[in-house]
């Protein structure tokens, strides 16, 4: 019987123009015993790793290829290319950059002249509909359509052209296949069917006529211009094909024939890095062994035998594993950082390594934290191990233009990341496709849960103003399949790559949203996948919060920091730590870190480690929070699920905490080998590998039953992996983490001015708003000036120990226009509104701003005044500097309450008493508690509180509870509302800012929560 | 002169094993499938009442010229369209 292999795909990945991932192609593919599946996305190979594994994974034979947009004499057009061999793959790569670069962002469009030079090793079809040969025969113009063809075959080839033939049973698929097969014995090429698949199974063809309206912003009503007229794109099985090419049958064994030529293989390597070049032309390994013996004495080591064993081992392993080069560019990126006094650190698995903290890579020394090398890197592992690197936010780009210039643009780019429809956008985006008001789908998308779950019942009157139960329907449907989808293509943030070939003739790279950027179109999974090395150049606004304290603190003492000096080892930095005295602190400063940490005392580094790992989605959602304390705490005994587990938990007292762990657990209990173990890790924290993580479930399960462990114990402990999932932390990422924690609560502690200003020149950033951290600066006794036009800086500076709040806070004042005040003033102070105005000619929107935000107060005029006087102001540059005579107008001063709510709204912050205080009398007499009166409530009590809302959270592993966190003029106030409650209160906790709260105290180890009973707007 | 009929006008219809209708009866009367000249199928309007038909353009040895549909939603023949 004659085989058929579909030799056009669009997945997904066409974006917008393909309705299934290339996993469901290839299992449809399966299923119909198709021996090979080419995937020819649009101008782009963004699928061809997943592709190319799920094709291994199931026996079918993956053909990689695209689909290009080619413009010559005539309107864009289509043609169909497959790769042959590795110069196809490179040839395609460059075509695929030519076409994006001769494109704007996301589009493609390839100058036929450029496609006759990169035809070596591709096979070309002559393509769909939109084909230059199709579309001239359907214009009624047979001899374009052959002067095309033969176009064709003289640029690849007559060995390497194919006339296509499609047929989707339209109109005219007849006629125009038979004038497509004359063509092709007038220039003696063969013909070969393909489907121009755009979805695996024809009930898909109803979302890829979505994914058409989302990408025309059209409604389905008004498409039908732009939709396919029949659902006959799906992946067709032999017998089909064969039926509808009855005509054609060597159309159909051709496509076999093609496919068996097609042999090429996608592999990478560490030789594709470019080779870093050492002084003398020492050899890499040389070279490293000299750098970590430098770093012995910069980092203070003494070569004791243990350090000394690991070093050798070390390197003995990069060595053999040829990653000495690759250590050397990383180590050349951190040193040029440092060398501009950029502040940088390794996270992740790198922090396992000796040798990445001798190259000063990263910041803590494996051997004092009991780090396991061989998560980072070992001789069985295979993969070439990320190293990621955090540097100050504010000037990573210097670091990304360093390596550009190092390797040069062709050498290096960024990785893509697809951004991808979730939930609520898929609701929003299927809703304007079926037509469907804004409104209704605002309410849906906010009501998601309830949507999703089909309970729209319950969301009132939803379901009436949606129309009927079966637009519901499809509206549900549509959205869940979508849901995941890649939408359009962004920029990793921070992955780069750099190679020592041209980039362009392994991979496409296409133009990014910023200006001389390029992305790969990869993203990071796949660069992995694929065994290309990415170096995560990543920007870490603390990092740049903690180089700018270092700075002020050297500048007000004269004497430099040391804070790569300190040893973590302060009893008051811990004391502080454990009081839960944590805004503006890195990693614990969370309400959630704030509630544990009371409990958890940490009195040493390796506690911030846990603190780091512990309070994070995962272990929440694996109930491990709970019985960690406990254990820690004496109340409960330590134990193990089972005695083979206590090495590998007994450090966390017998809980799953880190990802380390989870390999251990494996091998201990179900004897997985270390790169199994990293598989099952890697599996648990993937979304979608619910196969794979079936088959290790069932690996698991044979392992342990193989040496004789109960298998429902050995199911509850992989429940347990499961529930801990890819939250986790591994504890080297935790570890260098925690060095951060540390130094930013140390700067908190001995500079905390210093370290307040910075934190609020690198906003937004960890968890509080400037008004928290204001807030919370004045509870430390420092006290905070505002803004004001003749005294503030740009930025907030430290002015003898207090905070001068600089006039970037205030809304709409970015870099720019703060800047322009500053320079403007040097001439001289400001005297009045009106020489503001024409000396920095900032737009009066933005001069408003500043008066409402108290910027001019300075001049003893009230602000509502301040602003009519500049409503009449003309300050353009070409009118007189007159002063009009003031108004005899009495304006009505604006209430404290309005002030405030502007300085608000403008600032972000007010430097008044805190807004609890106006009604602090009133709530005396009402017998409502501020936060102060709570200390001295017992367990238990009835209480009334009230307070302003800082936060409000609904984390998804809280089922239903919501955490809110009052604030008043002492302190703050936790509520935990509780899903009956919340679905009563819903709307004033939603809608008003200051709060009454009835409620129930509880109190647990200093730790203070109201349960809330009701909930009020305070007024 | 044309005649249309929006909804179609039912027909009862045997066809071959590739859907290709052979012979059909219109009102009483029975016309033989001569030739058919050309055929395409629908897929479209889903999210308010799916049309997925297959159409054929014929002529019957009666002398028609007919475009006739097989609604593949519910299993039935409709005449279209009649050419005079």
């Amino acid at each position: 019987m004659t085989k058929y292999v579909e030799l056009h795909a669009h997945s997904y990945y066409s974006l917008l123009d393909g309705a299934s991932p290339p996993e469901e192609l290839l299992r449809r593919a399966a299923e119909l015993g198709m021996e090979a599946l080419a995937l020819t996305d649009h101008d782009a190979v963004y699928g061809a790793v997943p592709f190319v594994k799920h094709a291994r994974e199931l026996g079918i034979r993956p053909i990689l290829g695209a689909e290009l947009t080619l413009a010559g004499a005539q309107e864009p057009h289509h043609l169909t290319l497959l790769v042959e061999n590795a110069t196809g793959w490179a040839n395609l790569c460059q075509l695929i950059t030519l076409a994006r670069h001769h494109a704007p962002k996301g589009a493609a469009l390839l100058p036929e002249a450029l496609l006759a030079e990169h035809t070596d090793g591709l096979i070309a079809l002559s393509g769909c509909r939109l084909g230059a040969v199709t579309t001239a025969l359907r214009r009624d113009d047979p001899s374009s359509a052959l002067q095309a063809a033969k176009r064709y075959r003289e640029w690849f080839g007559r060995d390497h052209f194919y006339i296509e033939l499609q047929h989707h049973r339209l109109p005219h698929d007849e006629r125009l296949n038979a004038e497509l097969a004359t063509i092709a014995e007038q220039i003696g090429v063969p013909c070969v069917a393909t489907n121009n698949v755009h979805y695996a199974r024809r009930e898909a063809s109803r979302l890829q006529d979505v994914l058409v309206c989302i990408r025309h912003l059209t409604p389905l009503d008004d498409a039908a211009a732009l939709c396919r007229p029949n659902s006959e794109y799906y992946l067709k099985s032999a017998d089909e094909m064969r039926a509808l090419f009855a005509a054609y049958p060597e159309a159909i064994t051709q496509t076999r024939r093609i496919a068996d030529r097609c042999s090429f293989e996608l592999t990478f390597g560490l030789q594709e890095l470019p080779v870093f070049p050492t002084p003398d032309g020492a050899d890499a390994v040389t070279y490293l062994k000299r750098l970590c013996g430098d770093g012995l004495n910069t980092r203070q080591l003494t070569p004791t035998e243990p350090i000394d064993r690991q070093l050798t081992y070390e390197l003995g392993v990069i060595e053999r594993s040829g990653l000495a080069n690759y250590f050397l560019i990383v180590w050349d990126i951190v040193r040029y950082a440092r060398a501009q006094g950029i502040l940088c650190q390794g996270r992740g698995s790198a922090a396992n390594s000796l040798v990445a903290y001798l190259l000063h890579i990263s910041p803590v020394n494996p051997l004092e934290h009991d780090l396991v090398f061989e998560r980072f890197l070992s001789d069985e592992r295979q993969s070439v191990p990320d190293i990621d690197i955090d540097f100050q936010a504010d000037r990573r780009e210097e670091v990304i233009q360093y390596v550009y210039t190092r390797y040069g643009h062709a050498h290096a780019a960024m990785a893509c990341t697809f951004i991808t429809f979730r939930a609520r956008s898929a609701i929003r985006d299927v809703g304007k496709a079926l037509g469907l008001p804004p409104e209704v789908l605002d309410r849906a998308a906010r009501t998601i849960d309830t949507f999703k779950s089909g309970r729209i019942a319950e969301a009132g009157d939803l379901e009436a103003r949606l129309g009927s139960r079966a637009t519901w329907q499809q509206l549900s449907d549509l959205a869940d399949q979508l849901d995941g989808f890649p939408r359009h293509l962004g920029i990793h943030n921070g992955g780069m790559i750099v190679m020592g070939a041209p980039l362009a003739a392994r991979l496409p790279t296409e133009t990014a949203t910023m200006p001389d950027r390029y992305v790969v179109q990869w993203d990071k999974d796949a660069l992995e996948e694929a065994g290309l090395v990415k170096i995560d150049i990543l920007g870490l606004r603390m990092l740049s919060a903690i180089a700018e304290s270092a700075q002020t603190v050297a500048a007000l003492t004269g004497q430099p920091l040391d804070l790569d000096g300190l040893r973590f080892d302060d009893p008051a930095i811990y004391a502080m730590v454990s009081a839960a005295d944590t805004i503006g602190v890195f990693q614990v400063e969370s309400r959630a870190q704030q509630q544990v940490l009371p409990r958890l005392q940490p009195r040493r580094f390796n506690d911030l480690i846990v603190s780091i790992s512990l309070i994070r989605p995962g272990p929440v959602q694996g109930n491990m929070v709970h019985p960690y304390l406990r254990r820690r705490l004496g109340e409960e005994v330590v134990s193990y699920p089972h005695p083979r587990l206590q090495p590998a938990l007994a450090e966390t007292l017998g809980v799953v905490l880190f990802q380390e762990q989870v390999v251990k657990v494996a091998h201990d209990l179900a004897g997985f080998t270390g790169g199994q173990g990293e598989g099952l890790r890697r599996a648990l924290g993937s979304k979608r590998a619910y196969e794979a993580l079936d088959r290790w479930h069932t690996a698991f399960l044979d392992g342990a039953g193989r040496s004789r462990v109960d298998q429902r114990l050995a199911d509850a402990v992989f429940d347990t992996l499961r529930a801990f999932g890819g939250y986790s932390f591994p504890k080297s990422h935790a570890a260098a983490f925690a060095v951060l924690v540390y130094q930013s609560a140390w700067l908190k502690h001995y500079h905390p001015a210093a370290f307040y200003t910075a934190l609020l020149n690198h906003q937004p950033m960890g968890f509080w708003s400037p008004a928290a951290i204001v807030n919370d600066a004045k509870r430390h006794g420092i006290r905070v000036l505002p803004v004001d036009v003749n005294a503030s800086a740009a930025r907030c500076t430290v002015e003898a120990g207090t905070i001068r709040l600089g006039l970037n806070q205030v809304t709409g004042f970015g870099d720019v226009a703060s800047e322009r005040v500053v320079t403007v003033r040097q001439s001289g102070a400001f005297q009045s509104l009106a020489d503001v105005g024409r000396r920095t000619q900032l737009p009066p929107r933005l001069l408003e701003n500043l008066i409402l935000a108290g910027g001019m107060d300075a001049w003893g005029k009230t602000r509502r005044s301040l602003v009519w006087e500049l409503g009449k102001l003309d300050y353009r540059p070409d009118t007189l500097p007159l002063d009009l005579p003031e108004d005899r107008l009495n304006l009505p001063p604006v209430s404290l309450l309005d002030v405030m709510g502007l300085e608000y709204e403008l600032l972000g912050l007010s430097l008044r008493d805190h807004v609890m205080t106006l009604y602090r009398a009133q709530l005396r007499e009402r017998g409502v508690l501020g936060s102060r009166d709570l200390d001295r409530c017992q367990d238990g009590d009835a209480v009334t509180v009230a307070g302003q809302i800082l936060v409000h959270q609904a984390p998804p592993t809280a089922k239903g509870h919501h955490f809110i966190t009052l604030e008043d003029e002492d302190g703050f106030i936790n509520i935990i509302v509780r899903p009956d409650e919340y679905a009563q209160y819903r709307r004033v906790l939603r809608e008003s800012p200051l709060q009454i709260i009835e409620g129930t105290l509880q109190r647990s180890r200093g730790v203070l929560n109201v349960i809330a009973g009701s909930a009020a707007a305070l007024r | 002169m044309t005649r249309v009929w929006l909804t179609g006008a039912p027909i009862t219809a045997e066809h071959d094993a590739v859907g290709s209708p052979l012979r059909f009866t219109w009102a009483g009367r029975t016309h033989t499938v001569q030739r058919v000249a050309n055929q395409w199928r629908v897929d479209v309007n889903w999210w308010q009442l799916r049309l997925w038909r297959d159409y054929f353009k014929l002529t019957t040895d009666t002398g028609l010229l007919v475009i006739v549909y097989h609604d593949l939603v519910d299993d039935a023949w409709y005449v279209q369209r009649l050419y005079d």
